[in-house]
């Protein structure tokens, strides 16, 4: 059996939880787009949080 | 012996008997798609989260981000499994990416749209390519990418169409996007007689040639652009391979 690449499973978890970060907040602001525009832009902000640190890959930081 | 095709069910467990040819094309091949999936995000995060018109719109570029992340840790996932580590790509710069399509940004809402409409109607002919494939692990993850790849075309496709039917200057600027990614959306084919595109035919990793793809993703298309009342571009201008 080949031998995986280091950090393969800890990365793949890592990714998995971020994902369901930005999924989790979509959910929130879509709930509330018609009642609640605090909630709202709190939301967008979360994701982009989320996906701003996805994009800056410092991937030795997160499995570490 | 052209037609011969490599007819085995390949599992991960069974990666390692693999021939030397096979494991460098499968290998390959998911770096490369891994850094087509983060290449998109990478794109437009930056600019179209909050500059995409209205919360709606701002909500559909963070999920669609969000998805192709999701393709990435797929892609990457199975990479790292056969031993292949692709976590490198996930920093690169645009400028870096393998695909000339990724070295750029979008900045504008007719960009991401389009973007949608024809570049990620490409990841989906591209993903098209394993189902059935040899590898099994690969098969079975893009049953599972490609209705995701379906919603992004279809919101890139609508809301195309959208603005372009506005006219006056919104469909000039339509036109001109258009323009500039169709180009780019055909070279994603890449060259039409490459050799290593029939190496992995034979191998049954990929079921058509880079022409054969391109002429099918072209039939699909330019009928589209036409009913959103644009112009199909020459598929001549602008392009770096043939």
């Amino acid at each position: 059996m080949v031998d995986a690449a280091p950090n393969t499973y800890k990365l793949d978890e890592y990714l998995k939880d971020m994902i369901q970060a930005v999924y989790g907040a979509c959910s929130t602001a879509t709930a509330h787009m018609k009642d609640d525009q605090k909630t709202v832009d709190k939301a967008l902000d979360d994701c982009e949080e989320v996906l701003d640190m996805v994009m800056e890959g410092h991937v030795d930081e997160w499995v570490s | 012996m052209a037609d011969e095709r490599y007819d085995q069910k390949v599992e991960l467990e069974d990666f390692d008997q693999q021939d030397p040819e096979y494991k460098d094309l499968l290998s390959r091949i998911l770096t490369i798609q891994a850094d087509c999936e983060i290449g998109g995000p990478h794109l437009y995060v930056e600019d179209m989260i909050g500059g995409a018109p209205g919360r709606t719109n701002q909500l559909v570029v963070a999920r669609t981000a969000a998805e192709e992340i999701d393709h990435f840790r797929k892609m990457a996932f199975m990479a790292g499994q056969i031993g292949t580590d692709v976590s490198h790509v996930l920093k690169w710069s645009n400028e870096k990416r393998y695909v000339e399509a990724f070295r750029t940004h979008i900045r504008t809402w007719e960009d991401f749209a389009v973007f949608g409409f024809l570049v990620d109607r490409v990841g989906k002919f591209q993903l098209d390519e394993f189902l059935g494939c040899s590898y099994q692990p690969l098969d079975r993850a893009v049953r599972t990418m490609l209705p995701e790849e379906e919603g992004h075309i279809d919101f890139g496709t609508t809301t195309s169409a959208e603005l372009a039917a506005k006219g006056g200057e919104q469909k000039e600027r339509m036109q001109n996007s258009v323009n500039y990614w169709y180009a780019k959306s055909l070279d994603m084919f890449g060259n039409s007689n490459s050799w290593r595109s029939g190496r992995f035919r034979y191998w049954g990793i990929k079921r058509r040639s880079n022409e054969q793809a391109r002429e099918e993703y072209m039939a699909e298309v330019n009928p589209l652009i036409e009913k959103a009342g644009l112009q199909v571009p020459d598929p001549n201008e602008g392009r770096l391979y043939f």
